[in-house]
């Protein structure tokens, strides 16, 4: 192993620890929200019942959707402020994080759907925002492929994830500027109307979606700055 | 809603986020393991030119 390669190395050991201890922490949370949930939060009494459980997961994964679309916006204003790469690689992997836990908001919210309201799908205002904001992101992929030269790539990806973003707070403000959907208000301006223990369970969820956000985010950038150091080694190699 | 039918769409929830993600981290480990093949064959590519030199 080369001098500068053991340097990298040892640098790269206080993130990747970092990085571990970061995901603990969210399984530490998530556990603790399913715990929480399934054994200590009461049973729902309204027409919900035990689905109400999926909220658990469904919640804390929505949310931390649209804080990943949150975060590429950032990182999308500082690429443009600043012209550094690293803030489109931030951008390119809150994205793909972002896509990730709609994916996973979507399928939970069709299963909870079909639970709750008898049907796997309503065009409502909050299912269908949330539906565009997921088109919308994984257009990004599709322009980041069609562009060919770096620096216009991410340029280009900046503009486009600060122009998707306008579509993220209509789907968060949606079930409060259109009360008449299906989705209700979780909270509002007179608190969460949740028990306690499900409040409790809520929030270790949260917690714990973020958490995971942050960590896998961490590995998005590294797996990101690997390829981007390849690349640049090949073309030196070659040339 | 029944509780027997309720538990079972409370566990194709928890299931389907449970396959999502791992089918996620599946895919970001094939990601990993090509960029570990493109740095193996970038290091046999400079040994390569060292031995020449």
């Amino acid at each position: 192993m080369t001098v500068a390669a053991r340097g990298s190395s040892a640098r790269a050991r206080p993130a990747t620890a970092t990085t571990v201890a970061v995901l603990a922490a969210a399984a530490a949370f998530l556990l603790a929200d399913v715990l929480v949930g399934f054994l200590a939060a009461p049973t729902d009494a309204s027409t919900l019942g035990f689905t109400q459980k999926i909220f658990y997961v469904h919640a804390p994964i929505a949310e931390t959707a649209l804080l990943a679309y949150a975060v590429a916006f950032v990182a999308a204003l500082l690429f443009l402020r600043r012209d550094d790469p690293r803030y489109d690689r931030l951008g390119l992997a809150a994205v793909r994080l972002g896509l990730l836990f709609s994916v996973l908001v979507m399928v939970s919210g069709v299963i909870w759907g079909r639970a709750a309201w008898g049907v796997w799908w309503a065009w409502e205002p909050r299912l269908t925002t949330f539906l565009i904001a997921c088109l919308l992101y994984a257009g990004y992929f599709v322009l980041r492929g069609a562009v060919d030269d770096e620096s216009r790539r991410a340029t280009f990806a900046a503009l486009y994830a600060i122009v998707a973003f306008v579509d993220v707070p209509i789907t968060f403000f949606a079930t409060r500027l259109l009360p008449a959907g299906l989705h209700p208000v979780v909270l509002g301006p007179s608190g969460s109307g949740m028990a306690w223990r499900d409040l409790v369970a809520f929030l270790c969820g949260t917690a714990g979606m973020t958490l995971l956000f942050v960590g896998l985010l961490r590995i998005e950038m590294g797996i990101e700055a690997l390829r981007e150091g390849l690349r640049d080694l090949a073309d030196r190699l070659e040339g | 809603m029944p509780l027997a039918e309720a538990v079972k769409y409370v566990a194709a929830a928890y299931g389907a986020v449970l396959v999502v993600f791992v089918a996620y981290l599946i895919v970001a480990g094939r990601r990993l393991a090509r960029l570990q093949r493109e740095l193996r064959s970038l290091e046999d590519e400079v040994a390569r030119r060292r031995r020449e030199a």
